[in-house]
């Protein structure tokens, strides 16, 4: 997905019409945001089968409530048992966490405004960049990495825990 | 209801400015998406504070209107800039990326390395970090994180490994470690972790060479209700191998 995300990246730059570049540039934001989402969903999907089929808008509400608790209720238990390599894994997964709710708030913001706001246009800010509604895409382009990045650390954490 | 001109005037009176235009989700959540840039005060604090977003958020939704803040700081997105740079200019054979996300003035950094680091590199990061951040940003450094593949299995991993299948023997345990997924790099690393959790009081050696978790650390270890239960999964593995 990431690469189809890059290809209509450079579309976008490389095109000459207004139009084109618009649509190809919109483009490359829901790509991006997908290439995200499909990881993000995959990896959740490890922690609990139940969480495979989760709607988009559902994530960080997720996130935000049932894995972080359980991470939690984690860290508790390896203090009661004086692991503390695994308490501080338990920390840095709840900021990642926390982290990965925004990244992803942002990332589906953005694609229901590339999907449904036509209206919004693609802002080319120089030869090389441009942006939808204030998120540049350089930013977009790194959405898929943070993510990983993140979700390494939950998975770590989580492991440890539940394994 | 208020639309979309009533909302962006009423945020514009508590003082908060939104950037870009104003998102509904098309799904089944409703809510309202609105970029809000912020920046900072003399005193490094976010400028609008997130209480003020907040007590703003809790206004609308009184109004039946649920809105998500997007917070895009332009001043955190050039130090992490910054620090990517750094961290890939010094350390390009070792680092592949690196993200932060700041909390109270305080960083976390992911760093993805390319390879194992050992302590030396390792303190030798950290250390730049902590003068990037600090002497330039005021910002300190609150954790560091690698993030690898590496996936040794912890104390606690082991512990709930052998309260699952004790009394176990070493080569056992080993498999059952395998099995859930972790990398145990051999039996002499297992058996010199298992010396040193006996040690701690944690496990007790049995007859047979053999392991099981300390009453002290069973009641530490706790429980849950329900299908999940590590005393149910004991006893379905007990059974199991009674039956073998």
């Amino acid at each position: 997905m990431e690469i189809v995300a890059q290809h209509l990246h450079q579309e976008a730059i490389h095109r000459t019409s207004p139009i084109e570049r618009d649509l190809f540039g919109r483009s490359a934001f829901n790509r991006y945001y997908y290439s995200m989402f499909i990881e993000v969903r995959a990896s959740l999907a490890m922690l609990r089968p139940e969480w495979s089929r989760l709607a988009h808008a559902a994530i960080p509400d997720l996130l935000k409530g049932k894995v972080k608790d359980e991470l939690k209720r984690g860290r508790k238990r390896a203090e009661k048992m004086g692991d503390f390599d695994v308490v501080s894994l338990c920390e840095s997964a709840l900021s990642a966490t926390e982290a990965l709710a925004k990244l992803m708030e942002q990332g589906y913001a953005t694609r229901v405004t590339a999907d449904y706001y036509p209206d919004i246009p693609v802002d080319f800010l120089s030869a090389n960049d441009f942006q939808l509604n204030t998120v540049s895409v350089k930013k977009a382009q790194a959405w898929p990495h943070r993510a990983s990045a993140f979700l390494k650390t939950i998975t770590s954490a989580w492991k440890q825990l539940n394994a | 209801m208020l639309d979309h001109a009533g909302i962006l005037a009423l945020l514009g009176e508590r003082g908060i400015s939104v950037a870009g235009s104003i998102v509904e989700d098309t799904g089944t959540s409703k809510h309202i998406f609105i970029h809000v840039e912020v920046s900072r005060d003399p005193d490094n604090k976010q400028v609008p504070s997130n209480q003020k977003l907040k007590d703003a958020s809790q206004y609308l939704a009184s109004m039946g209107i649920i809105v998500e803040f997007l917070l895009t700081d332009a001043h955190h997105q050039d130090i992490e800039a910054g620090l990517r740079a750094t961290m890939l200019h010094a350390f390009g054979n070792d680092i592949r990326n690196a993200f932060m996300s700041v909390v109270k003035n305080e960083a976390q950094v992911w760093l993805e390395p390319k390879r194992t680091l050992d302590k030396k590199m390792s303190d030798a990061i950290h250390k730049k970090l902590k003068t990037y951040l600090k002497e330039f940003f005021g910002i300190e450094l609150g954790s560091l994180v690698m993030t690898s593949d590496a996936n040794l299995p912890s104390n606690l991993a082991v512990l709930r490994a052998v309260r699952y299948l004790a009394p176990v023997d070493r080569p056992c345990l080993l498999r059952e470690l395998v099995n859930r997924g972790f990398t145990v790099p051999s039996m002499d690393w297992l058996r010199r972790r298992l010396d040193a959790m006996r040690r701690k009081d944690q496990i007790v050696r049995l007859e047979g060479d053999r392991y099981a978790v300390s009453l002290k650390n069973i009641r530490s270890l706790g429980t849950v209700k329900g299908r999940e239960s590590p005393d149910i999964a004991r006893l379905l593995a007990l059974a199991k191998r009674g039956m073998r």
